[in-house]
C-alpha cells in the first residue's frame, strides 16, 4: 500500500475488528481481521491493544480453554463512542478524497 | 516455540512482573492460536525475541503511544527518526525488510513533512524536537539491555561469578596437589638424606644420630624457620627411623649378638669339651 495509516486510523480499525464479536475476541483474530484490510505484522498489535485497554476502550478477561486461561478482548462503551467518532471522522474524509479523485481531470 | 519465548522471558526480566506476564500471555496464546502449521511463519514476521522485547519495552515507556503510523512498511514512530539521532531503529518491522527499508525512509521524508502538518500530528509537531531526543534516549538504553551480545556477556559473566569457587577450588586442589608432590619429593629426600645419615649414623650408633638430625633442626630453626621446620621434621622422622634402628639394635645387640656370642660362646665350649674330651 502507498498510503499511510496513521494511529488514529489503526486504533478506529482494531476497535471496529473488535466490536464485531459480541463476545469479544483474542489477539490472534483481530491480527487476522485487521490484515484483510491494512498490512500489519504479527507482532504490531500488542502494544496497540494495550493502549486502547489503557484508555478504556477495551475491557480484557481471562476465558479458560483447554485448561489454561486465554485473553479475550471486549469492547467497552467509551470503545464504542470512540469508534463511532473515527467512523464518521472518516466517512467525512473519504468522501471528499474519493470526490476529488473522481473530479479530476484526465 | 518454546525457544522464542525463553528468549522474550529473559530478555524482558526486569520489567514489573504484571506487564511481563501480560505480554508473555499475549505472544504465547497468538503462537498457539496460530498453530503449529502457521508457527513458522508467524514467529519470521514477529523477528527476533529481541525486536519484540523493544516493542514491549518502547510501549512500556510510553513511547509508542503517540506519532506511531502504519506506513506501506509497517509500524512507524516519526520520533524514532530525529534529526539528532541519526541511527534508528525501527523495531516494529520485520527485520529481513531492515536494509531496503533505510532506502525507504530516506524517500519518504517529503511525505512525512506532508503528514506532520496533517491533523493526525498537529499536537505532536510543537514538542516534536524534545519528545524525539527523550525518546532517542530510552530507546538506546533499551536496545542496549536488549541486544543479544550484551545479554550473552551478562551471561557468561554471571556464570564466572557463580562458579567462582568452583574455579578456585580447582586452583587450591591443583596447588595443594602440587604441595603433596613437593612434599612428597623432600620427604622422600629427607627420609634419603635422613636414612643414609641415620645408617651411617647408626654403624656408629643409632639414637645419636636421631639426637643430631633433631638438634640440627633446632638450630636451623634459629635461622631459617622453614628450613628448621623441615629439618625438625626430617629429624623426627630420623628420630623414627631411629628408634627402628633402636629396636634393632637392641635386638641385634640385645638378642643377636647375645646370640652370636653365646654361640661363639658354644662353639669355643665344644672345642674346648672337645679338647677336653680328646
Amino acid at each position: 500500500m502507498v498510503f499511510n495509516t496513521g494511529a488514529a486510523l489503526l486504533d478506529g480499525i482494531v476497535l471496529a475488528a473488535v466490536s464485531r464479536e459480541t463476545q469479544g475476541t483474542y489477539g490472534y483474530k483481530i491480527t487476522q481481521d485487521v490484515r484483510q484490510a491494512i498490512d500489519i505484522s504479527e507482532s504490531t498489535l500488542y502494544p496497540v491493544l494495550r493502549r486502547l485497554q489503557k484508555d478504556q476502550c477495551l475491557e480484557v478477561y481471562d476465558l479458560a480453554i483447554d485448561g489454561r486461561n486465554r485473553r479475550y478482548y471486549k469492547i467497552t462503551e467509551a470503545g464504542r463512542v470512540q469508534l463511532n467518532m473515527y467512523r464518521g471522522e472518516w466517512q467525512n474524509y473519504s468522501q471528499k478524497i474519493t470526490q476529488i479523485f473522481e473530479e479530476a481531470g484526465n | 516455540m518454546e525457544e522464542f519465548m525463553r528468549q522474550l522471558e529473559f530478555l524482558i526480566q526486569d520489567i514489573p512482573d504484571t506487564d511481563k506476564e501480560e505480554a508473555l500471555q499475549y505472544y504465547r496464546d497468538y503462537l498457539e492460536e496460530a498453530g503449529p502449521e502457521r508457527e513458522a511463519e508467524v514467529l519470521e514476521e514477529f523477528g527476533s525475541p529481541e525486536r519484540v522485547a523493544a516493542m514491549i519495552r518502547a510501549d512500556l515507556n510510553g513511547s509508542l503511544e503517540q506519532g506511531g503510523e502504519f506506513t506501506d512498511h509497517g509500524y512507524e514512530d516519526e520520533r524514532f527518526r530525529d534529526p539528532n539521532y541519526q541511527v534508528i531503529k525501527r523495531y516494529d518491522l520485520p527485520e529481513k525488510r531492515e536494509a531496503s527499508g533505510e532506502h525507504g525512509d530516506a524517500g519518504n521524508v517529503g511525505q512525512t513533512a506532508y503528514e506532520d502538518a496533517g491533523y493526525t500530528h498537529t499536537e505532536n509537531t510543537t514538542e516534536y524536537g524534545q519528545n524525539g531526543k527523550q525518546n532517542g534516549k530510552t530507546d538506546r538504553k533499551t536496545r542496549l539491555f536488549a541486544r543479544h551480545s550484551v545479554g550473552w556477556w551478562v551471561l557468561v559473566g554471571l556464570l564466572v561469578a557463580v562458579t567462582s569457587p568452583l574455579w578456585l577450588g580447582a586452583l587450591d586442589l591443583i596447588m595443594g596437589i602440587a604441595g603433596i608432590g613437593i612434599g612428597i619429593v623432600a620427604g622422600v629426600a629427607v627420609a634419603l638424606i635422613g636414612g643414609l645419615l641415620l645408617l651411617a649414623l647408626c654403624t656408629v650408633g643409632g639414637i645419636i644420630g636421631c639426637v643430631v638430625a633433631v638438634v640440627l633442626g633446632v638450630v636451623n630453626l634459629l635461622v631459617h624457620p622453614m628450613n628448621g621446620l623441615l629439618f625438625i621434621g626430617g629429624g623426627i622422622l630420623a628420630l623414627g627411623l631411629g628408634l627402628m634402628c633402636l629396636v634393632l639394635a637392641i635386638l641385634f645387640y640385645g638378642r643377636f649378638l647375645p646370640w652370636v656370642l653365646r654361640g661363639i660362646v658354644n662353639i669355643l665350649g665344644r672345642l674346648v669339651h672337645r679338647k677336653r674330651r680328646a
